[in-house]
C-alpha cells in the first residue's frame, strides 16, 4: 500500500515538470485511440448541431436545393416557436405533470434495481439465479403497444383483476380512466418493463468489486447488512451516481411513448406531458421547427441539470461522471 | 458554424462520390441511355425501364407478393416497390423528396400531394395523359380531376377514389339472442328506440353484460376516428366535421345546433351505466374482444371488425351463435325523423410524378395499361376467380380469389370509377361475415332509405394550406373534448372555452379558406 | 485464489441466512411478475383464433395450434427481416465495442491530458441533438442511405455505455498497469492484454447493451432505409401492428381461418424475443465476480 502511494506521488511530480509535448510523445497512442470515437462525434453529433438553428427559423424544407440548404435560406423568426410552446395556458399544467410523473418514477423505481442486484448477488444457487435474472430482464423487449395490450387485459375495467374484485363484491376500478390511479399505473408498468434491465447494469458494477474486501470483512465479523452497506454499495456508487445524474438530467424527456399508448382524454389532467401535448398540437403538420425548439429546450434543461447534479454529487459523495 | 458544416460535407461528398464512381460506372451509362430515349413518344415501343415506385405502408412486401408478378406480366413493366413507414411517413416523404429522391412514381395521401404540389415538386401530367393515358383520363370523373389540379389548371396527380359512393362504413353489431331473451325482437331504428333498448337490456341483465361498447377506433395514432359512433351522430344530423348550412355557410360540428343534445344523450347513457366504462380507453382490439368474448351485447364495429368477430362468435369454439343471432344497426334516425349519413365519396390516394423522374411517359403508360385491365387485375378471370350472379353482381370464388387477388388494392393507382363501383362489392363478398353486415346495413340503406346519404360537400376539395396544417389536431382536440364530456371531466358549459381555443388554434382560418373554396367550386355568388 | 470465491468452510451467520431467504422470496415474486405476461403472449401465439380474440387465453395455450407460427414464418417477411437485424446487431456490436473501449480507456486515466475537454465534448453531444434533418443529410451525404452502415452509425458510440466502461476502468487497481508500464508495455498493449481481460464482466454487459440497442432500433431504420429488402425486425413488427386491418382482410378468406391478428402480433413478439433473450445467459458466463482482480490484488 505504502509502495503504491509513494510511487504515484513520484509520478505526479514527474508529470508536473514535464511538458505536454513529452506527454504526447509517450502517450500518443491514447490520442489515436480516441480518433474513431471523435470521428463519430464530429460527423454524426456535432455537424448536425447546425440544425438547432431551425428552432429560430421559419423553416420550410423546400426552401433550398436540399433540406440543409433550406435551413440557410429560411427566415429568422427569433423566439416565435418558443412563444408558441410556452405561451399556451396548458403549458404549466403539462410541465407540472411531466415533473410529477418523472419524480414518482425516480423515487419509486430508482432504488428497486439496486436492491434487486444486491439480492440477486446473494443468491448462491447458480441455476436459480440465472433464471431469475433472465426472467426479470425479458419485459424490457416488449414494445409499449404490446405492453398496453397485456396490462389492459389484466387491469381493464372488465379485465381479470376487476372480474375478481367484482366477484368478491368490490367496486370495479377503472385503472385506465381514473385520474386517482392512472399515474400509479404508469409507474407500475414502467417498473415492470425497466427494473430487470437496470438490474443488469448494476450487476455488472457489483462484479467489479474486489472480493478480498468481503473476505476481510467476514474475518472481522461484519454482518451481511454491514458488508452490503460498507462494501457493495460503495462499490456500486459510481454506477448509481451515473444513473441518477442521467435520470435527473432527462427529467423532461422520459415516458413519451408509454404515455402516448396508455393515456386517453379522460386522464389528460394527470397524464398529459410536454411531449404528448406538443405531439397533439403538431398532429399532421410535420412541424420540424416546433419539434426542434422543444428538443432544444429539453437539452438546455438537461445540460444544466446534469452539470448541476454532477457537481453536487462530486461535493457530497465524492463521485461524479467527470 | 454553417461554413464549417458545408465544408465538411463537401469533403465527405467528394470522398463518397469517388467511392461511388468506382462501383457504378455501368449504371451511369444505362442512365444516360434511358434519358436519351425518354424524349420522344415513339421511344416507348422500345425497352421498358424498371420503374421505382413509392407507396403507402402495408403489412406485406409488395415486391414478393404474388400480385407483383401478375402486374408485371400484364403490363410488361418491372417495378421496384418501396413503402413509406407506418409512422413519421410525412417527415420521411418530405426529407426524401426535398433532398432529391429518384422515384419514378409515388402514391401519397391528399394532404401529402398538396404539400408536394405547393412546393413545386411535381410534374404536370395533362400532356402526358393526353398522349399516353386516354383510358385513365376517361375513367376518372371531372370533379376528381379538378381536385388534383394545380392553380395553373394543369393536372398534377391521378386520383384514386373510394370505390363505393354510398357505404354505411360504421355500424353496430347486436347480439339478437340476448336481446330476444330480454324481450326485444326488433332492432332499433330511431335514437329513442335505441335508448329504450339499452334501458331494457340494463334492467334485464344488470351488470352481467356491458350493454353497449365502443367506440371503434384504430389504435394507430393519427387515424381519424369518431368517438361517438356515426350511427348515433346521424340521428342528430351531424355527419362530418365540417358541414354547410342551407345558406351556404361553412360551420364546424361543435357549432351544429344539435351538438349539445348529442352530448347530453351520450352523458345520459354514461350516467345510467348503459355504455362501457372504458369508453375513452377502448380501441378496435378491446371492442372486438369484448364482443367476441360475450362480454358485450351491442358493439360499435365496421366491416373489418365483423370479419374478426363473426367467425369467432359463430364458430364451434366460440359462443356457438347462429348467423341470425347477429343483428346490425345502421344509421339511426332522430326523434324528428332526421337521419344523415355522409356519402363515402372522397379521394383516398393521389399518384403523382416527381419533377426529377426520367420515366414519366412510361409511368403514365403503365398506369393506363393497368386501368385497361382493371377487371382482370382486381377481380380476376370469370370462372376462375369469380362468377356472375343472376342480378349481374360479381361473386368471388374462395379461396383462390383471396390468394390471387387479395392484395391487389395496394397496386391500384387509378380506376374506371363507374365500373369499379360495380366490381368492388365483390371484394367485400370474399368474406361471408363482411358481406352479411354489408348487406344488412349498406345494401338495405341503399334500397330502403337512400335519402339518408348526404353529399360530402368537401369530397373534392384540394387539401388547403391551413386545413392541412391545423385540421388534424383540431379534430383530435374535438374528439378528446367529446370524450371528456362523456366521461364527466368536462361540462357542456365548457363548450365556450373550447370554441375559443378552437378559434385560436386555426379553426377560423380553416373556415375562411373552406368558405372561399366552397363559393368558388359551387359557383356561389 | 480462485477457490476463495466459493463458500469456504465458515458456517453461515444468521443475518446471512435471513438475507438469502429474503432474496429468494423477493426475486421469485419479481420473476413471476415478469414471466406471467410473457407466458400470456407465448400462449396466445399457440392458441386458436377464437380463444385469442375472445380473450380466454391466460397463461397456457387454449386449443393448441401451430398455424399462427406457420403463417408468420411462411407468409410474411419475418425471416428476412430477422436476418437483417442479426447482421446489423453482430457487425454493429463489434464495431461499437472497439470504439467504446478505445474511447473509454484514455478518458479513464486521471492523468490523461485533455481528459476534461474530451469528456465535456461527450457530455454536450449526449445532451444536444441537431434534429432529424441534418442527421439525415449526413447519412445521405455519406452515401450510406439504405445500407447496414446507416443503421450502425447512430450507435457507433452510445455515451451511456461508454461512461459505464470508463467508470469500470477507473475502478481497476492501478498497480498492475504501473508494473506493466515499468516493463515497457505501450498503452495499447496494456489495454489489450491487461485492462480488457480484467474487465470481462462489464465488457460482456456493455456488449449486450449494444446488441440490444441495435436489435431494438426502430427510429433510424424508419429514417435511413427505404427498400423492403432492408426492412429490419422492428420495422416488420411495427408494420404488423399498425396494419392489422389489412392483415385481417387477408386472413378471412385465405387458408388461415384459425389465425387471429392478436395471435400474429403475439407470435411476432415471441419470435423476435427469442434470439436476443438467448444472448443473456451467454453474457452471464462472464459475470463471475472478481476472477482476476481478487488474485492480483490480494
Amino acid at each position: 500500500m505504502k509502495m503504491i502511494a509513494s510511487k504515484s506521488k513520484a509520478k505526479n511530480e514527474i508529470q508536473k515538470h514535464s511538458k505536454f509535448g513529452a506527454y504526447l510523445r509517450e502517450h500518443y497512442l491514447m490520442y489515436i485511440m480516441l480518433l474513431p470515437g471523435l470521428f463519430f462525434l464530429i460527423v454524426y453529433k456535432f455537424l448536425p448541431l447546425y440544425g438547432i438553428t431551425i428552432a429560430f427559423k421559419d423553416y420550410s424544407i423546400f426552401a433550398g436545393n436540399n433540406p440543409l440548404d433550406a435551413i440557410a435560406k429560411s427566415e429568422w423568426v427569433g423566439l416565435q416557436h418558443f412563444e408558441r410552446l410556452f405561451a399556451s395556458s396548458a403549458f404549466i399544467k403539462v410541465l407540472l405533470n411531466t415533473l410529477i410523473i418523472n419524480l414518482y418514477k425516480i423515487v419509486f423505481l430508482f432504488p428497486i434495481p439496486i436492491i434487486c442486484a444486491i439480492l440477486l448477488n446473494e443468491i448462491r444457487n447458480r441455476v436459480y439465479r440465472k433464471l431469475a435474472q433472465t426472467a426479470i430482464y425479458i419485459p424490457y423487449f416488449f414494445s409499449w403497444v404490446v405492453t398496453f395490450g397485456i396490462f389492459y387485459s389484466l387491469l381493464g375495467t372488465y379485465g381479470i383483476v376487476n372480474t375478481g374484485l367484482s366477484a368478491f363484491g368490490f367496486e370495479r376500478i377503472s385503472f385506465f380512466s381514473d385520474t386517482n390511479v392512472f399515474r400509479g399505473l404508469l409507474v407500475f408498468t414502467e417498473g415492470w418493463k425497466e427494473v430487470g434491465w437496470n438490474t443488469v447494469i448494476y450487476l455488472a458494477a457489483i462484479t467489479g468489486i474486489d472480493i478480498s474486501l468481503y473476505e476481510a470483512a467476514r474475518v472481522d465479523g461484519a454482518s451481511k447488512l454491514r458488508q452490503i452497506w460498507h462494501i457493495t454499495l460503495p462499490g456500486m456508487a459510481s454506477t448509481i451516481v451515473l444513473m441518477l445524474i442521467l435520470k435527473v438530467g432527462y427529467i423532461l424527456d422520459t415516458g413519451f411513448e408509454q404515455i402516448l399508448v396508455f393515456y386517453n382524454a379522460t386522464v389528460y389532467d394527470v397524464a398529459d406531458v410536454i411531449q404528448t401535448y406538443v405531439y397533439r398540437m403538431g398532429l399532421g403538420q410535420s412541424d420540424f421547427a416546433l419539434g426542434t425548439a422543444l428538443g432544444l429546450f429539453n437539452s438546455v434543461v438537461a445540460f444544466i441539470l446534469i452539470v448541476g447534479a454532477n457537481s453536487i454529487c462530486k461535493r457530497l459523495l465524492h463521485r461524479s461522471i467527470w | 458554424m454553417k461554413k464549417i458544416f458545408v465544408l465538411f460535407l463537401a469533403v465527405l461528398m467528394i470522398v463518397s462520390s469517388l467511392a461511388a464512381c468506382g462501383q457504378s460506372s455501368n449504371s451511369t451509362s444505362s442512365n444516360t441511355s434511358t434519358a436519351g430515349t425518354a424524349t420522344g413518344a415513339k421511344a416507348l415501343d422500345g425497352e421498358k425501364p424498371e420503374l421505382k415506385y413509392l407507396g403507402y405502408n402495408v403489412s406485406f412486401d409488395p415486391n414478393t407478393d404474388g400480385m407483383a408478378k401478375i402486374y408485371e406480366e400484364k403490363t410488361g413493366y418491372k417495378v421496384k416497390y418501396n413503402v413509406l413507414p407506418a409512422e413519421n411517413a410525412d417527415e420521411k416523404l418530405l426529407m426524401e423528396v426535398a433532398s432529391g429522391a429518384d422515384y419514378d412514381v409515388i402514391q401519397v395521401s391528399v394532404s401529402q400531394f398538396q404539400t408536394l404540389l405547393s412546393q413545386g415538386a411535381l410534374k404536370p401530367l395533362s400532356d402526358l395523359l393526353n398522349q399516353h393515358g386516354q383510358d385513365v383520363l376517361k375513367g376518372v370523373n371531372e370533379d376528381s380531376w379538378k381536385a388534383c389540379s394545380g392553380p395553373d389548371g394543369k393536372i398534377y396527380g391521378i386520383p384514386y377514389k373510394y370505390p363505393y359512393p354510398t357505404e354505411v362504413t360504421t355500424f353496430m353489431v347486436a347480439r339478437m339472442d340476448l336481446m330476444k331473451a330480454a324481450g326485444i325482437n326488433e332492432l332499433p331504428k330511431t335514437i329513442d328506440e335505441f335508448y329504450n333498448t339499452l334501458v331494457t337490456l340494463k334492467k334485464f341483465y344488470g351488470d352481467k353484460y356491458i350493454i353497449f361498447t365502443g367506440p371503434f377506433r384504430a389504435a394507430s395514432e393519427a387515424s381519424v376516428n369518431w368517438d361517438i359512433p356515426q350511427s348515433i351522430t346521424s340521428a342528430f344530423g351531424i355527419y362530418n366535421d365540417w358541414m354547410v348550412d342551407e345558406n351556404g355557410k361553412v360551420y364546424y360540428m361543435t357549432e351544429h345546433k344539435n351538438f349539445s343534445k348529442m352530448i347530453e344523450f351520450m352523458q345520459k347513457l354514461s350516467n345510467e351505466g348503459l355504455i362501457d366504462r372504458d369508453w375513452a380507453v377502448n380501441n378496435t382490439t378491446t371492442v372486438n374482444e369484448k364482443l367476441s368474448a360475450g362480454k358485450a351485447i351491442i358493439a360499435a364495429s365496421n366491416r373489418v371488425g365483423v370479419a374478426v368477430t363473426t367467425p369467432i362468435m359463430t364458430g364451434k369454439d366460440g359462443l356457438g351463435l347462429k348467423n341470425e343471432d347477429l343483428g346490425y344497426i345502421g344509421a339511426l334516425a332522430g326523434s324528428d325523423g332526421t337521419c344523415k349519413y355522409m356519402k363515402t365519396e372522397a379521394i383516398n390516394q393521389v399518384t403523382c410524378i416527381l419533377k426529377s423522374s426520367k420515366n414519366a411517359e412510361h409511368v403514365i403508360k403503365w398506369i393506363n395499361i393497368k386501368q385497361q385491365n382493371q377487371l382482370y387485375l382486381n377481380i380476376g378471370v370469370e370462372g376462375t376467380h369469380f362468377t356472375y350472379d343472376t342480378d349481374g353482381s360479381i361473386k368471388p370464388i374462395n379461396p383462390i380469389f383471396a390468394e390471387e387477388r387479395g392484395n391487389s388494392y395496394w397496386y391500384l393507382n387509378s380506376t374506371n370509377e363507374e365500373e369499379f363501383a360495380k366490381q368492388w362489392p365483390s371484394r367485400v363478398r370474399k368474406s361471408d361475415a363482411m358481406w352479411a353486415a354489408f348487406d344488412a346495413v349498406t345494401n338495405k340503406a341503399n334500397k330502403e332509405t337512400p335519402n339518408i346519404f348526404v353529399d360530402n360537400t368537401f369530397a373534392f376539395m384540394p387539401s388547403l394550406e391551413n386545413y392541412s396544417k391545423y385540421n388534424q389536431s383540431l379534430f383530435k382536440a374535438t374528439s378528446d373534448f367529446t370524450l371528456q364530456l362523456i366521461g364527466g371531466t368536462k361540462k357542456i358549459g365548457d363548450l365556450k372555452t373550447f370554441q375559443s381555443d378552437w378559434t385560436n388554434s386555426g379553426g377560423e382560418k380553416i373556415r375562411t379558406e373552406m368558405q372561399n373554396w366552397y363559393n368558388e367550386f359551387y359557383g356561389k355568388k | 485464489m480462485f477457490m476463495k470465491k466459493k463458500k469456504t468452510g465458515t458456517p453461515l451467520e444468521a443475518s446471512e441466512k435471513v438475507m438469502i431467504v429474503i432474496s429468494y422470496i423477493i426475486m421469485s415474486i419479481l420473476a413471476l411478475c415478469a414471466i406471467l405476461p410473457i407466458l400470456h403472449v407465448l400462449s396466445k401465439s399457440f392458441s386458436s383464433a377464437s380463444a385469442v380474440t375472445s380473450g380466454s387465453v391466460l397463461f397456457w395455450p387454449v386449443d393448441i395450434q401451430f398455424e399462427t407460427m406457420k403463417y408468420v414464418l411462411k407468409e410474411t417477411t419475418f425471416l428476412h427481416s430477422l436476418k437483417n437485424t442479426i447482421i446489423v446487431t453482430v457487425l454493429g456490436t463489434i464495431i461499437s465495442m472497439v470504439v467504446t473501449i478505445t474511447t473509454a480507456y484514455p478518458l479513464s486515466k486521471p492523468s490523461f491530458k485533455g481528459r476534461k475537454v474530451f469528456i465535456m465534448l461527450y457530455i454536450i453531444s449526449m445532451v444536444f441533438f441537431g434534429g432529424i434533418i441534418p442527421a439525415y443529410m449526413v447519412v445521405r451525404t455519406l452515401g450510406i442511405i439504405d445500407t447496414f452502415a446507416a443503421l450502425i452509425l447512430p450507435f457507433f458510440i452510445v455515451h451511456f455505455n461508454m461512461f459505464i466502461v470508463k467508470n469500470y476502468f477507473e475502478g481497476l487497481p492501478e498497480s498492475i498497469e504501473e508494473s506493466a508500464k515499468i516493463d515497457g508495455a505501450s498503452d495499447t498493449r496494456i489495454l489489450i492484454s491487461i485492462v480488457c481481460p480484467m474487465s470481462t464482466p462489464v465488457l460482456a454487459t456493455v456488449a449486450m447493451l449494444y446488441a440490444v440497442n441495435y436489435w431494438n432500433n426502430y427510429f433510424h431504420a424508419v429514417m435511413y432505409t427505404n427498400s423492403t429488402e432492408m426492412q429490419t425486425l422492428q420495422l416488420f413488427t411495427y408494420n404488423t401492428i399498425s396494419n392489422t386491418q389489412t392483415i385481417v382482410e387477408r386472413l378471412v378468406a385465405g387458408n388461415y381461418s384459425n389465425v387471429s391478428i392478436d395471435g400474429i402480433v403475439s407470435a411476432v413478439v415471441v419470435l423476435s424475443l427469442i434470439p436476443i433473450v438467448a444472448l443473456y445467459p451467454l453474457v452471464q458466463r462472464y459475470m463471475v465476480q472478481g476472477i482476476t482482480i481478487g488474485s492480483v490484488k490480494g
